[in-house]
């Protein structure tokens, strides 16, 4: 692999591993914050229910408080108290009084406990409703929540009892709202969300007693674990429920319990809130960083190659300088482009190639000098070689005429000057 | 042979006409408030939502058909009457007598009577009519004959108390024409039907004065009565003089009576009882023996634990009376007898019912009865009064330990038709049941065998347990009923009926059958109608 393709890799990775932690910062901290909001919202929703409820309790106590103080209902606490009173006479009574005040339950209790009149359960009167008058005092008490017994089921209301002493007697008044899905639907709720409301009736999870705004819920058994574990422990619950496969389709719900006033879990108040809002906003920075990405890709392609060109192409040319050098060109030269490092390291080759060179020109003298002795040498050499038997003829030849023949070998007493010349050398 | 010989020239109708005319003639003015006056329409509110005319259609002991039994007792006459002493009175028979046996009947029709449309009446008319609605009675298989003026109806065993039969229930004389229509030969007749307009569930009959029937014109021109009036609705009309007869439920009888309203009452005449089905005892935990023991100890369980008295005094405001028995005091005459509480285990005693409901419901170690699940309670009749009835009993079941479910009237009724197409269930097999019946036989023993056959209980009981020939044998056979507790009697309540201002000799029998045709209207608004009209 090039150092250019190397260098282009490492820039594109940077690119890419930057950009991408970005956007996982962004997604993170967006889902926080939206986590954070939601749980803001639900909060805000649950004290706005338990706003509305305080609302709906103090409605209760004023209209219960209305009846009590009807001329009728002293009428009839009067004629009860009498001796041999007749109590048929007061069994539709508590409708009239619920049509009049807009309650959804009224009862009328004797002092002995017994049930006077029932808007909704008139076939319970004459039964005994001890709880009333366990109670010694219920002046001024606030509306709790209640589970009423119903022909068809049972229901939670938010229940207010009053009492009009008469004599040494009390003659209670009990009324109440229904908390249903009409209670649910006067919530104000921000898009997105939805309350349920569950009524603990029955020990587990009985599918019916869950309602919402509408009515029945769909796949109500989905919600068995968190009533469940709101039953097991009463403490709040927040649970994710996916609906589908479809992340977007979960919800989150908040549950938290609605005690009586023994403390028992009467009902379960669920605030959901849609993941679709979260899920579409991580989807869309999804898309908007893969679009990132993409452009940061590109780009950082081309500045990437742009940056490796520059960054590579003094060190290939001094790459190409060291492959003429290393050819024999000992002369070569390349430019020198900027100042730093690789401008100074193609500075110091050039001047390496120089001194080469000088060196190169200043051996090849030395050469020429050697050869030119080395010729000379031989050139000697070749000389003796033919001058030696000369030599020793010339000699022959003057010892001859001296032994033979003094005159007239006179001539070679002297060896001639050319042989004379030719031996020195 | 004995033969009872009665002779009876003029209607009670027919007497008033007389008395209306001579004081009319008096010109006595000063008595104009009680003179009877001819003329204006009544109006008259029903709560059922419509009417079915044809006796044939009718169901022995439904509440439904009661109203629909008040007018055609004016589009249609008997044989003969009861009057408020007990004494049987010729209508369009005059005389009639029966074989030693009780067996052969025979009866002389009034001559000169004519049907609506102006045509004669015929002894094969009569045979027609009373063959048909003899076909199915109580009386068996009855031959109806006609011969000459006459008309025989012959059975196959004694039927002693025929007369009181033909002068109640739905033993009416009529004509049927060739395409269904019903001509009859009371003093009115259907001049007009008005369907209820689309929203609303009120429809109209409007029924003309008929000039010549044989008992004489009634007093009012026309009746018009709307259907399907809510009771509520009903009570405002009267309020506002938009209404001169209508129905009063019960629970608002207090009510008019605080406005100063007309209220009329009847002998008792619907009965509130608790049928305890065949599948209260489940097949699968023991024999035949121990399911039957079973439900003997439920019907036991349960009648210890209804609390009656609370339930007539208390919830139904004193307007109805706790029954200990099927039939009542007016028409059995034996009634008083099993009011005694003690005497047939019918007193409240929540602890004994405990007592024997316990081991039914404890599962494992009881006979055989009942799933953990609550018993179901279908109710028969719809309105408020049959659901408050039937909570009572669901809660006094509950103290003893039983669990009831009271089952809404509209699922009862779709669940009732459904079983009905299937044919797979019968009453009898339907859990619990409020049963309400409205008593319209003036034969005690034709009523009891109505209810037994149309309730389908005693269905163990050979022939001659059922067999009944007098008072002695009819008391035996009730008590026997009782004590078996497949039906718990739990209040008996009269017709409460509300009269406008207006309305002047209304003088019904006290078993609640109407007589519109001597009732008539005070006031201006029979002012410049045909109040010359002459009987």
């Amino acid at each position: 692999m090039s150092f250019r393709t190397k260098l282009f890799l490492v820039f594109l990775i940077t690119v890419l591993a930057s950009v991408s932690l970005v956007a996982y910062g962004v997604t993170h901290y967006t889902q926080a914050a939206f986590e954070e909001m939601d749980a803001q919202r639900t909060d805000a929703l649950v004290a706005q229910f338990q706003k509305e409820f305080a609302q709906r309790g103090d409605e209760v106590v004023h209209q219960v408080e209305n009846i009590a103080n009807a001329e009728i209902t002293l009428r009839m606490a009067l004629d009860l108290a009498r001796p041999n009173a007749d109590p048929s006479l007061y069994v539709h009574d508590a409708t009239g009084a619920a049509q009049d005040h807009g309650l959804d339950f009224v009862e009328f209790v004797n002092a002995d406990g017994t049930l006077i009149s029932s808007a909704q359960y008139p076939a319970r009167v004459g039964y005994k409703s001890e709880w009333v008058t366990a109670e010694k005092d219920w002046k001024d008490s606030k509306a709790f929540l209640k589970k009423e017994e119903l022909p068809d089921g049972v229901a939670l209301s938010l229940t207010v009892v009053r009492t009009l002493p008469v004599g040494d007697k009390n003659f209670y008044i009990i009324g109440g709202r229904r908390l249903d899905q009409n209670f649910l639907a006067s919530l104000v709720l921000p898009a997105g969300m939805r309350t349920l409301l569950y009524r603990n009736v029955e020990p587990g999870f009985v599918p019916s007693a869950l309602t919402d705004a509408g009515g029945e819920v769909a796949q109500a058994d989905r919600f068995a674990p968190i009533i469940e574990r709101i039953q097991r422990s009463s403490e709040p619950v927040v649970q994710t429920v996916n609906w589908t496969t479809n992340p977007a389709d979960a919800e989150t719900f908040h549950a938290n319990g609605l005690t009586g006033r023994s403390k028992e879990l009467l009902g379960v108040l669920l605030v959901g809130s849609s993941r679709r809002e979260l899920v579409t906003l991580t989807t869309h920075i999804f898309e908007i960083a893969g679009a990132v990405v993409a452009a940061a890709l590109l780009v950082g392609l081309l500045i990437s190659l742009w940056v490796a060109a520059r960054i590579t192409k003094p060190v290939e040319e001094l790459a190409d300088g060291a492959r003429e050098v290393a050819a024999g060109r000992w002369d070569t030269h390349i430019r020198v482009r900027g100042s730093d490092e690789i401008g100074q390291l193609a500075g110091a080759f050039n001047e390496m190639t120089l001194t080469l060179a000088e060196q190169k020109e200043r051996l090849v003298q030395t050469e020429r000098v050697a050869a030119w002795r080395e010729l000379a040498r031989r050139l000697a050499h070749e000389l003796r070689n033919p001058l030696f038997p000369m030599q020793i003829t010339v000699e022959n030849l003057q010892r001859a005429r001296q032994l033979e023949i003094s005159s007239s070998w006179k001539f070679l007493t002297s060896p001639p000057p050319h042989c004379a010349r030719s031996w020195r050398i | 042979m004995r033969f009872i010989v009665l002779r009876w020239f003029a209607g009670g109708r027919l007497f008033s006409a007389a008395v209306a005319t001579v004081l009319a003639c008096t010109g006595g003015f000063a008595a104009a408030a009680t003179t009877p006056r001819y003329g204006g329409t009544l109006l008259v509110e029903l709560h059922a939502p419509s009417l079915v005319l044809d006796p044939v259609k009718w169901k022995i002991g439904a509440p439904e058909y009661a109203a629909s039994a008040q007018i055609a007792s004016v589009v249609f006459d008997r044989l003969l009457t009861l009057d408020r002493f007990g004494r049987f009175q010729p209508a369009l028979a005059t005389e009639w007598s029966h074989d030693a046996g009780w067996r052969r009947w025979q009866f002389s029709l009034r001559s000169g009577v004519l049907f609506s449309d102006g045509s004669p009446l015929s002894t094969a008319d009569v045979a027609g009519a009373l063959q048909e609605l003899l076909a199915e009675g109580s009386p068996g298989k009855a031959v109806v004959t006609a011969a000459g003026t006459h008309v025989v109806v012959q059975f196959p065993s004694a039927v002693p108390d025929l007369l009181e039969q033909l002068a109640s229930q739905r033993y009416f004389i009529y004509r049927r024409a060739a395409d269904g229509a019903l001509l009859g030969t009371g003093p009115f007749f259907v001049k007009e039907f008005t369907p209820a307009p689309s929203g609303t569930t009120i429809a109209r009959y409007r029924l003309a004065a008929s000039e010549h029937c044989w008992a004489g014109r009634p007093f009012v021109d026309a009746l018009d009565v709307n259907v399907g009036v809510p009771v509520l609705r009903q009570l405002f009309d009267l309020q506002l003089g938009k209404a001169d007869v209508v129905e009063v439920s019960p629970d608002l009888v207090r009510r008019a009576a605080q406005e100063n309203l007309r209220v009329w009452a009847s002998a008792p005449v619907s009965l509130y009882a608790l049928q305890v089905g065949a599948d209260t005892a489940s097949p699968g935990k023991g024999g035949a023996a121990q399911l039957a023991s079973a439900k003997v100890g439920l019907g036991e369980a349960l009648s210890l634990a209804l609390d009656r008295a609370t339930m007539a005094n208390v919830l139904l405001q004193r307007q109805a009376e706790p029954a200990a028995s099927f039939l009542p005091q007016w028409l059995s005459g034996y009634a008083f007898i099993f009011s005694s509480a003690s005497t047939m285990g019918m007193g409240n005693n929540v602890a004994r019912a405990k007592e024997i409901s316990g081991p039914l419901f404890a599962g494992a170690s009881g006979p055989a009865v009942a799933s953990p699940t609550p018993l179901r309670l279908r109710i028969d009749a719809g309105g408020d009064l049959a659901k408050l009835i039937a909570e009572r009993v669901a809660i006094n079941a509950r103290q003893a330990g039983i669990p009831v479910q009271v089952q809404p009237h509209s699922l009862t009724r779709d669940a009732s038709s459904g079983n009905a197409a299937s044919g797979e269930k019968t009453a009898e097999t339907a859990g619990l049941r409020l049963v309400s019946w409205r008593y319209s036989s003036l034969s005690a023993r034709a009523e009891l065998d109505a209810m037994v056959a149309t309730l389908q209980i005693d269905k163990a009981a050979d022939e001659k347990e059922k067999s009944v020939e007098d008072a002695e044998q009819l008391y035996a056979r009730e008590r026997r009923l009782i004590s078996e507790r497949e039906l718990i009697p739990l209040v008996v309540m009269p017709e409460y009926i509300g009269l406008g201002a207006e309305v002047r000799d209304w003088m019904p029998e006290r078993w609640a059958e109407w007589h519109l045709a001597d009732v008539w209207l005070d006031g201006k608004r029979t002012a410049g109608s045909s109040a010359g009209a002459q009987r």
